[in-house]
């Protein structure tokens, strides 16, 4: 326990704390900023302004840590950085920089365009820092806080809307609920320790040796703490509902870097301290994992929501995820690292072409699939970066998708699991037939003409996801290498 | 009469768990399901806390007091989500909440 | 100089650039140059036709006769550890590979495409959406050049999904019709259950043998079960029974797609699946007697069913999925050379059958129903005669392409296969020549049964079908039987493909020959007979003079023989012939009542079963998401409780 605040914690911490400063700073900033159109201007850009800065020091780390294997620790063992908090930092800083370029233009329709907005965002962000870099319980259940606490408000941030309204009392009540059963099992583990450290716990589990009745409290309680949280079936209620109700822009945020972050939790998690259990929950997880396929995508199947549906389609993906962690073997663990980045570009994109053909004028609040009708023929651009995102999440190739889910097949495989493989590919089968009857809507229905509500932000967005979506699937080495550290050691 | 000893503090948490996850269940409303919560949360005070009286240091009261901050923090964005909602569709009961479904 | 052979990329780049360019410019060029749109689309599928013999040309040339392209390396850099227990890396280039095989599919397919684009420009001529549809088109035919020109089974993959989706675009191209947005529903949702098989046939293979390339491909281990896979994955696609259904039902699109599509190329692509892994079918005997059944079922159940249809496009449809259910049986006997052979010459005859059944419908306006045809024969010269050589094709009159492969199927079967393949395939050609009888003269002798003005396609459209049926009636001359050909020239299809298949075995049993000539002829005479009742009118006459073998028996057998002889013929004619031959009508019809009750009821019914077992399956899904956060929160319980359960609770 040498010293308070050592160079050695700012130098961890920087990224995370940078996030923090800019969160703050704009809500105190927003009095000083100019009115009308170039407010939106000083807003985004502030934003992106925090983005980058947290990005300059996410990259200073980077480069400190160019030894394989290396890591930094800091604040007396409770914050790690190492080559797995490092990737799934990156992807959080991608997430939250597309989100910030294709919400301003939505809030503006939606008449909720405040600073508070990017404040959440921000805030969000760095508590997935803490997520990833978690090596604390104590740490990682304040990380978990601060992001859930910040999505909280930021699904209800339409406050007229009553749909919003609902979908944040919804995920308020449950996500507390699934939270206060998690730190009850961290209590228990605590309990069964005496230290919140991981790798402490791991040991002190470790010479437990078998599973008694408190360590099975403890274990089931995390379980469904974490799950709720990467919302796997028969925890995922509250998902549809909150992604339906949310701004879209949110549900992008929400769908992908959440999800990211809360399936960093988990790795952390069942691959630190509850490793030595691993025979006891490796089953559970694959039944989840098994119950979230089946469910997410039969559900799927009959939404006339596009939302709605895209919800049901990320539960589907977290039961492909959860199964990586099934298998648990190393390429299973780096598929699912490569599956979430691959899942939040395409994921990413859906939504913000759900953004972008909704305008308030057009009077489309409902998010009918039959929005998209004929979008083919009215903003081919559009409709083909569209085509793109769903077939790289339906997991075709050339698209990045089939990479993802490639890993994970073949992880299974690799550990004996062919059932499970098997019953996974038929899945993906199923999942085709929705994706592909909003490519049906897009190509071979007629609709109604309407305006964009787009904006440059909005095309970079789509420039971006899309490209990456295909380059992902096309040239996938190099992000592949920098994708195998991500291994939690 | 018996000492009481940690098992009956962890009993204690245990029962506070259950009420709690009962009243989530059970309750209409909305308030009293955001406490039924807070329920929760005490019971895993009480543990961290025995937990650390009986290891002899102080991570877990510093846990605590962490669990207290942000219980704090999840009442106050709670009863704002809620206000937000009391607003637009007068009630506080949460089977009148169900724009949402399927 | 440029060659083909290293610039062997640009063959399926064309249409992909064609696609590009009609996407985006089509709606500016719809309005105004409408013609522009029809030529960038045979533009582009012409340059790849070119390319692709320039190509082949240099391989032929070659001594080396497989050639390797990879345009880039794609390889994700982890390891895997295999089955066996070594470590490879998946790599699966963008690589494309010419060799004998892919060389005949390449051909087939950019020279068929290029005839049926041009036939289009005639067809949509007025239809809307026509750079949609072109469009489509061209993005069609660079899925299928990716997919017989792939160099490993991933890109297959690809351009095996791209075909499906190109396909699915195209049979819901009206999409205001709601049957052909059910029909593409139903393609779709069945070749994705195949599909799934076609993943883990892959996965497989590479989990096996560490590498996806088709020439790294061996027998070895699992063997049996990549078979199976694999074979469950092209029956999907080559519409073989039980998953033919979708096929009939596709005919909602467009003819030129049908054509295109549904008779010449993409459904063949499970035929050029087996053939390219014949190595794997080869090793496990069990799973290719499966395809011989598979075929042997498809083979006949459709062609029994095709006796009894009355929309002409449906008995060509049929009529497809027992041809490729031949090209099954080739294939299960292990005579892979044959049913690419056979592949080869339909593709001719399939396709002028539905571009001609196309130019009846396009001059009659929309009609499909047989019984509102007929009398044809004069009003559309052209179409007459090009499908009159089509159907005498499909039928198997000698010297017609589909004479040589379909014998050669037969003989194969007789000399490798069981005694009763053989004899399914006899009944099949029996059935195949009936119903292709049947069809040209309802279409085309018969009284007319419609009032209209008819006129002949314009030249777009017939220039095609003479350029096939060219075709129809030469290539089967390139792949005769040892004992007739006159020289190499005449065997160029085995000798071509031995590189790629293996050596060829001969069957020599000459007689063959002349059962298949006598099964296609009784099978056009009995449909001939069948109808004659209906055989009034000048039409009727005209026809019975035209046709000398008709008069020959008048004057030879009856008038010519005294007039008992010719009194008793006439009983026997009038009892056992007509009895008989009513008998058999009333059998065949019966038959394919069975056939079509299987086919609407159980197979229809199982697709139907899925959907609302999709409905049941989202139901109770449904039923628990009921909007309120507490039954939420007791699920989420429930979850907990059973998570508790299935860790401790458990009794061990």
């Amino acid at each position: 326990m040498s010293g308070y605040y050592t160079s050695a914690d700012h130098f961890a911490l920087l990224p995370a704390l940078m996030l923090v400063l800019f969160g703050s700073a704009i809500l105190l900033l927003e009095f000083l900023m100019p009115k009308g159109p170039a407010r939106t201007r000083w807003l985004v850009g502030f934003t992106l302004l925090g983005l980058a800065s947290a990005a300059i020091a996410l990259l200073r780390q980077h480069q400190a840590l160019s030894a394989p294997g290396s890591r930094i620790v800091a604040f007396s063992g409770s914050f790690t950085i190492d080559s797995f908090s490092l990737y799934f930092d990156w992807l959080f800083l991608a997430a939250a920089a597309i989100v910030t370029l294709i919400s301003y233009r939505y809030l503006e329709i939606e008449g909720e365009h405040r600073a508070e907005y990017y404040g959440l965002i921000l805030l969000a962000c760095s508590g997935m820092f803490f997520l990833a870099s978690g090596a604390d319980l104590i740490t990682m259940f304040l990380g978990l806080e601060l992001m859930a606490l910040s999505f909280y408000v930021l699904v209800g941030f339409l406050k007229r809307e009553r749909r919003s309204n609902e979908a944040a009392i919804k995920y308020f009540l449950l996500g507390s609920f699934s939270s206060s059963l998690l730190a009850y099992g961290f209590s228990l583990l605590y309990g069964l320790s005496g230290s919140t450290n991981l790798e402490e716990i791991r040991r002190a589990i470790f010479t437990r040796g078998s599973l008694d009745a408190i360590t099975a409290l403890a274990m089931a309680t995390i379980l469904a703490g974490v799950l709720f949280k990467v919302s796997a079936a028969p925890f995922h209620m509250w998902a549809p509902d909150a992604y339906a109700g949310a701004p879209t822009a949110v549900t992008a945020y929400l769908s992908v870097a959440s999800q990211a972050a809360s399936f960093a939790l988990l790795l952390r998690l069942f691959n630190g301290p509850l490793s030595p259990l691993d025979q006891e929950w490796r089953p559970l997880v694959a039944g989840v994992a098994v119950a979230t396929l089946v469910i997410g995508n039969f559900a799927a199947l009959t939404q006339e929501n596009v939302k709605r549906l895209i919800a049901y389609s990320s539960v589907s993906h977290a039961g492909y995820l959860l199964l990586g962690l099934v298998a648990g073997n190393t390429t299973g663990l780096r598929g699912i690292a490569v599956y979430l980045a691959i899942y939040m570009f395409a994921n990413l994109g859906v939504l913000m072409v759900l953004i972008a053909i909704r305008t308030r004028t057009s009077g489309m609040l409902e998010e009918d699939l039959s929005d998209l009708n004929g979008l083919g023929a009215r903003h081919p651009l559009y409709a083909a970066a569209m085509l793109v995102f769903l077939l790289s999440l339906a997991g075709i190739p050339p698209t990045g998708g089939f990479l993802g889910k490639y890993y994970i097949f073949l992880s299974l495989l690799e550990t004996g699991h062919a059932v499970l493989a098997v019953i996974a590919a038929l899945y993906v089968a199923v999942s085709l037939y929705y994706y592909f009857r909003i490519v049906r809507g897009m190509y071979m229905t007629q609709g109604e003409p309407g305006p964009l509500a787009s904006s440059i932000g909005m095309n970079v967005a789509v420039a971006i996801s899309g490209v990456a979506t295909l380059l992902l699937g096309l040239f996938p080495e190099p992000f592949l290498r920098f994708a195998a550290g991500a291994l939690v050691r | 009469m018996h000492p009481v000893t940690l098992y009956h503090y962890v009993a204690l948490s245990a029962i506070l768990l259950v009420i709690g996850v009962f009243g989530v269940l059970t309750r209409r409303n909305l308030v009293v399901i955001l406490m039924s919560i807070e329920i929760i949360l005490n019971a895993v005070n009480i543990n961290l806390v025995t937990f650390s009286r009986h290891y002899q240091h102080v991570t877990g009261q510093v846990f605590a007091i962490f669990i207290i901050a942000v219980a704090v923090a999840e009442a106050a964005v709670g009863l704002g989500i809620l206000i937000a909602l009391f607003r637009n569709q007068e009630t506080v009961q949460a089977d009148e909440v169900n724009l949402l479904k399927w | 100089m440029v060659s083909f052979l290293d610039q062997l990329h640009w063959i399926p780049l064309f249409p992909l650039a064609g696609a590009a360019l009609l996407m985006v410019f089509g709606p500016m060029l719809e309005k105004r140059a409408r013609a522009l749109i029809g030529f960038i689309a045979c533009a582009a599928v012409l340059l790849s036709l070119l390319w692709s013999a320039g190509a082949v040309f240099e391989l032929s040339q070659s001594v080396e006769r497989s050639f390797e392209v990879v345009k880039f390396r794609w390889e994700p850099g982890l390891q895997f550890r295999l089955a066996g227990g070594g470590l490879a890396h998946l790599r699966a280039d963008w690589g494309f590979l010419l060799d004998p095989l892919s060389a005949v599919m390449i051909l087939v397919v950019t020279g068929i495409s290029f005839l049926i684009h041009v036939y289009a420009t005639g067809y949509m001529a007025s239809a809307g959406g026509y750079y949609r549809f072109f469009g489509y088109l061209n993005l069609f035919v660079f899925f299928m050049l990716l997919l017989v020109m792939a160099n490993n089974y991933l890109l297959l993959f690809a351009g095996w999904e791209g075909v499906g989706l190109a396909s699915y675009l195209l049979i819901g191209f009206f999409f205001d019709r709601k049957a052909a947005g059910d029909a593409a529903n139903k393609a779709f949702l069945t070749n994705r259950i195949a599909d799934a098989a076609l993943i883990l046939g892959i996965l497989a293979i590479f989990f096996t043998r560490g590498s996806v390339r088709f020439l790294d491909l061996a027998a070895g281990p699992w063997a049996a079960t990549i078979a199976l896979l694999l074979l469950i994955g092209a029956m999907g696609k080559s519409a073989q029974f039980p998953f033919h259904v979708w096929l009939p039902d596709a005919m909602e699109g467009p003819t030129p797609v049908s054509a295109l599509i549904h008779a010449a190329t993409m459904v063949t692509a499970g035929v050029y699946l087996i053939a390219r892994s014949n190595l794997v079918f080869t090793a496990s005997p069990d799973v290719a007697n499966l395809v011989a059944l598979v075929g042997a079922i498809s083979a006949i159940f459709a062609a029994s069913v095709a006796l009894a249809q009355d929309d002409i496009k449906r008995v060509l449809a049929y009529s497809t999925i027992s041809q490729l259910g031949f090209m099954f049986l080739a294939l299960g006997v292990g005579a892979y050379w044959v049913a690419i052979f056979h592949l080869f010459t339909h593709a001719f005859f399939k396709a002028l059958l539905f571009l001609g059944a196309g130019s009846i419908i396009h001059a009659l306006h929309g009609e499909h129903d047989l019984h509102r045809m007929g009398g044809l024969f004069r009003k559309m010269p052209v179409t007459h005669a090009t499908m009159l050589i089509g159907a005498l094709a499909l039928a198997g009159a000698p010297g017609m392409a589909g004479f040589f492969s379909k014998d050669e199927i037969l003989a194969q079967l007789y000399g490798t296969g069981s005694p009763a393949l053989y004899l399914i395939g006899i009944l099949t050609s029996l059935m195949t020549a009936f119903y292709m009888w049947r069809l040209m003269q309802l279409a085309f002798y018969a009284k007319p049964a419609h009032a209209r003005e008819v006129r002949e396609s314009p030249l777009s459209m017939t220039g095609p079908l003479v350029v096939l049926a060219g075709g129809s009636v030469i290539v089967g001359w390139l792949g005769l039987p040892e004992a007739w050909a006159a020289g190499p020239l005449f065997q160029t299809f085995q000798n071509w493909l031995e590189p790629a298949l293996g050596p060829h075995q001969e069957v020599k049993a000459g007689w063959l020959a002349g059962v298949a000539v006598l099964v296609a002829v009784a099978g056009i005479w009995l449909a001939w007979r069948f109808h004659d009742r209906r055989w009034h009118g000048p039409l009727a006459n005209l026809l019975r003079n035209h046709w000398y073998v008709d008069q020959l028996y008048h004057t030879v057998i009856v008038r010519g023989v005294a007039h008992r002889g010719g009194y008793y013929l006439g009983h026997f004619d009038r009892l056992v012939v007509d009895g008989g031959v009513n008998g058999a009508a009333a059998f065949t019809r019966g038959l394919s009542r069975l056939s079509m009750f299987w086919d609407r009821w159980v197979i229809d019914g199982a697709v139907r079963a899925v959907g609302t077992m999709a409905k049941m399956g989202s139901f109770p899904v449904r039923f628990a998401q009921n909007g309120s956060v507490q039954s939420y929160a007791l699920v989420l319980i429930a979850g907990l409780v059973a998570l508790l359960w299935f860790s401790f609770g458990r009794p061990v």
